[in-house]
């Protein structure tokens, strides 16, 4: 079931249906763990729903164990707490990096055992495991310091971890602010119902009119063998808004979905394309994990008594200061990337973040010092600009590693890169060889234009769907069937009716 | 000591009004940099320690849970 196909739509109909028919607590949050585990069965597998649950049951018995020893005293306890921990978070990690990393050993091991006639079912990831590791971790993280009470209803708990609109494709949701919506009653809110669905359908709008249709031109190209220089950049200029529409497009329709069921999840964006820094970036964009990231990994590096002892040796008194929060910087982008996927290039495209977010913390001094000499306004649109140009074009060139295959891919990117200066090739026509004809390319820069124009006016602080709740019936009417025409007829389709997979479905 | 800690955190982050902002971690006010460099200051200038588990933003929000933190910080 992919949540673009009719199935899914009608699947999220069914559960909106069940979850204010039956109009009560307990069996609201049995819906939801019931659509979590139909939703997780059927995007991976029954075997890959099953290794979840025992996952979850694992971390909530280790979480109830790990209260009852603490609220026993100190001494002796207090080591086995972390000992317990120390398995939990195995547990936890262990499998997130089984699944990234080892998977390739559960295939010798069904070759092996295929030679002795044993047969071995198919590893299938259980979806949303990269999501949920990170806060289950989080969780057990926060039983330990006390923060709140271990969950003891186990349903609720599992109803949580597998929320299904979020195991697609994120965001993290922390427990804190998730589990105490699940408790709740939910009463059918019409507002509510109609607010959410504009967000779905802009998410769909996002996804399968502009995402997908990128993505035709974006493939065409880098699949092309002679494509090279000013070409290749184009594609990869292209790429970065393919994967902001798509990624932010699922993440639209999780949201809507989630209203409609009137739970509030994280924000998972703020305006990314207007961003001045990389670091304003990553603040802007993915941000529940870079607050899932901030939290469990930054804080407790930066704040790290060891290296707060070794910073303070540090002669220079700036960088004394600045040492902890750029070592805790670089460690979270070095995992950010390996979180992305496996591979060198991956952990390359993190040390390549973090070279810019660290550097910006370390270098402050010197960036004052030359805004100063160089009598730079830093207040002014013109500079507005060129910081948002100059973000946007690291990110572009950041994005090459993770889109090739390994590092050797990228160095040959480089040098395909380097091949040829002429740009001849955007005017030619050469552009409309690559599965999207001239029309098909002047709508997609019109779609672009209009996700960079939302992103400013959000910015800005309009609110388009509370805006046009304020307008007639009429005026709204003809807005919905606008947008429900637009995906469908120039939606981009594959075969069965189904648009391509989200591209943060993968992680 | 309510002077003291307005002294350190108008140190760093000179453009705030810390007397009236009571979303300085939920608004985006302060970026997570000028929260370590505040509580760099902050354990050094109270002689305390800060740990990361204090980094919540029912603490830091405001300028009153600030001191009520280091307060607590102080007597423990």
């Amino acid at each position: 079931m992919s949540i673009k196909s009719l199935t899914f739509l009608v699947f999220v109909l069914a559960v909106f249906c069940l979850y204010y028919g039956v109009q009560k607590t307990k069996l609201q949050k049995m819906v939801i763990l019931a659509a979590g585990m139909v939703c997780m069965a059927s995007m991976s597998s029954i075997a890959a729903t099953a290794v979840a649950v025992l996952l979850v049951l694992s971390i909530y018995g280790i979480a109830i164990h790990m209260e009852d020893l603490i609220g026993k005293g100190k001494g002796a306890v207090s080591k086995a707490v972390k000992g317990w921990l120390a398995l939990a978070v195995f547990l936890d990690i262990g499998m997130l990096l089984y699944f990234k990393f080892f998977k390739h050993t559960y295939v010798l091991l069904q070759e092996m055992l295929a030679a002795q006639n044993i047969t071995l079912t198919r590893l299938v990831v259980p979806i949303g495991l990269s999501y949920y590791a990170l806060a289950l971790y989080g969780y057990l993280m926060d039983i330990y310091h006390k923060k709140y009470s271990a969950e003891r209803d186990f349903f609720l708990f599992l109803a949580y971890v597998t929320y299904f609109p979020a195991i697609i494709e994120g965001p993290v949701n922390l427990y804190k602010k998730m589990a105490p919506q699940l408790r709740e009653r939910h009463v059918f809110d019409g507002n509510k119902v109609v607010m959410g669905l504009q967000r779905g359908l802009w998410g769909y709008f996002k996804k399968v009119v502009i995402a997908d249709r990128i993505g035709i031109l974006v493939m065409g190209i880098l699949q092309e063998e002679t494509a090279s220089g000013p070409l290749l950049l184009y594609a990869m200029v292209l790429y970065s808004f393919q994967i902001y529409t798509d990624f932010s497009g699922g993440i639209d329709v999780i949201m809507g979905i989630s209203e409609m069921l009137d739970i509030k999840l994280t924000e998972n964006f703020k305006s990314p394309l207007v961003s001045s820094s990389v670091t304003e970036y990553w603040a802007r964009w993915h941000i529940s994990l870079g607050g899932f990231m901030e939290k469990y990994i930054y804080y407790p590096i930066a704040l790290n008594r060891r290296v707060m002892k070794f910073s303070r040796k540090i002669p220079n008194k700036y960088l004394s200061k600045a040492f902890s929060s750029a070592l805790a910087s670089f460690i979270v982008f070095i995992i950010v990337g390996i979180w992305h996927g496996t591979g060198w290039n991956y952990v390359v495209y993190g040390l390549y973040q973090a070279f810019f977010v660290a550097g910006a913390v370390l270098l402050m001094p010197f960036y004052k010092k030359m805004k100063s000499v160089l009598h730079i306004n830093d207040k002014t649109l013109g500079w507005k600009i060129f910081t948002v140009l100059r973000t946007f074009s690291i990110l572009v060139f950041g994005r090459i590693f993770i889109k090739s295959a390994d590092l050797r891919g990228v160095g040959i990117f480089f040098q395909r890169l380097a091949a040829d200066t002429s740009p001849h090739a955007l005017f030619d026509g050469s552009i409309y060889q690559f599965g999207l004809d001239y029309k098909n390319v002047f709508l997609m820069y019109a779609c672009i234009l209009l996700v960079i124009a939302v992103d400013i006016l959000h910015e800005r602080g309009v609110r388009f769907r509370e805006l046009l709740m304020q307008q007639g019936i009429v005026f709204r009417y003809i807005v919905y069937y606008a947008v429900i025409f637009a995906i469908i007829i120039f939606g981009i389709y594959g075969p069965e009716f189904h648009a391509a997979d989200f591209i943060y479905q993968a992680f | 000591m309510r002077e003291e800690v307005l002294e350190i955190l108008e140190g760093i982050c000179p453009d705030i009004d810390f007397e009236t902002e009571t979303e300085l971690i939920d608004g985006g006010a302060i970026d997570s940099f000028a929260v370590i460099q505040i509580m760099t200051e902050l354990m050094d200038h109270f002689n305390i320690f800060i740990d990361a588990d204090d980094i919540e933003p029912e603490n830091l929000n405001s300028l009153d849970s600030i001191c009520e933190m280091v307060r607590s910080k102080m007597e423990s």
